[in-house]
């Protein structure tokens, strides 16, 4: 009977041991994705949306191999950039040409996932609520639970930005974003 | 004869296309802002790839009466994300359109609980959704009648 309770305990482990063994895991960063919010944008939510085209060759270069899969896929960081105002450097008689609209008009951010496939429904990855508006950067809360595996193993992602507007703005909000996350795979 | 036959096969392309494209864009008839029956928040729907998905722009109540701050989803699942602005919050998720005015395969979620149930949206007319929302079978759910609201367009100004 001892024995028998003992290889009940030893074989899962044995079988789990050997499932991981040849798993490789490589952090990879999703850098400057662009967001443009369609101006006129009205005070409160308003939703950017960049298409990604998910490409495992160039993300994970030497580790690729033809037809792999990833095992699992998970957010480590994520941040949101202002765009860099290009009237800032340059003196015009039309002062409304040099405002530019970042962070002041933004209450919070929340970062998700989409996709076309009728399997995978949408997940939140990320948010900052409140955003701390005298900032350049907004470093997001990353979910310890969101799952992207199987978006990983689609072609195309829709990485959908979420920004609570506080005031209506007349222009378009462009904002950049910086998403960081572990993959692994056999 | 060749040429009628040639004449067939362009018509025929031509239907199928137009039947694909029009299988596309009938979806965007949900697109818009929606009341719920109950009148205490507004849902637009907007459209992220083929899939339509529902976000709460207003809420009757958008603060918490005990702290005085704005709700957020505190009722959610994954706790890292209860700090979810509940203005804003995407309740209505992933729905394809199947044609003849039904969108269907998506969830919507009830902050009061943060329960998320399977829904499907009927629209009855241009105005009106029947919005179901049930847990494993269709039949054991329970329907809302959602209307949709004409928003204004109103002159914005910088800061």
């Amino acid at each position: 009977m001892r024995k028998f309770l003992l290889w009940s305990a030893v074989l899962p482990l044995l079988f789990l041991s050997a499932c991981g063994k040849g798993s490789k895991s490589q952090v990879v960063s999703l850098n400057d994705l662009e967001f443009n919010f369609e101006g006129p944008l009205y005070e409160g939510p308003n939703t950017g949306q960049y298409a990604w085209k998910v490409n495992l060759k160039e993300l994970l270069k030497d580790q690729y191999s033809e037809g792999m899969k990833i095992k699992s896929a998970k957010i480590l960081a994520g941040e949101v950039n202002e765009i860099e105002c290009e009237s800032d450097t340059e003196i015009t008689e039309d002062i409304e040409d040099q405002i530019c609209y970042g962070f002041e008009q933004i209450k919070s951010l929340v970062l998700s996932f989409a996709s076309n496939n009728k399997e995978i429904p949408m997940q939140e990855i990320a948010l900052l609520n409140p955003i701390a508006a005298d900032k350049k950067t907004q470093v997001l809360n990353v979910s310890g639970e969101a799952d992207l595996t199987a978006f990983l193993n689609e072609s195309d992602v829709y990485i959908v930005l979420d920004a609570d507007i506080s005031e209506d703005i007349d222009d378009n909000l462009e904002l950049k974003t910086n998403i960081t996350l572990e993959l692994s795979f056999d | 004869m060749k040429k009628l036959s040639l004449l067939a096969l362009i018509g025929v392309m031509l239907f199928s296309m137009t039947a694909f494209v029009n299988q596309n864009t009938d979806g965007d008839r949900l697109l818009g802002v929606w009341e719920p029956s109950n009148g205490r928040a507004r849902v637009k729907v907007e459209k992220i790839g083929d899939k339509y998905f529902g976000r709460i722009v207003w809420l009757k109540e958008a603060k918490d009466p005990v702290s005085g701050e704005p709700k957020t989803d505190k009722n959610n699942p994954d706790e890292s994300l209860r700090n979810v602005p509940l203005k804003g919050y995407r309740m209505l998720k992933d729905f394809v359109y199947k044609g003849a005015d039904v969108w269907e395969e998506g969830t919507i979620y009830d902050p009061l609980n943060g329960n998320t149930y399977s829904c499907t949206i009927k629209m009855t007319d241009k105005n009106t959704l029947d919005i179901r929302g049930y847990i494993g079978v269709s039949a054991l759910g329970r329907t809302d009648i959602w209307k949709r609201l004409e928003i204004k367009s109103k002159k914005k100004s910088k800061k």
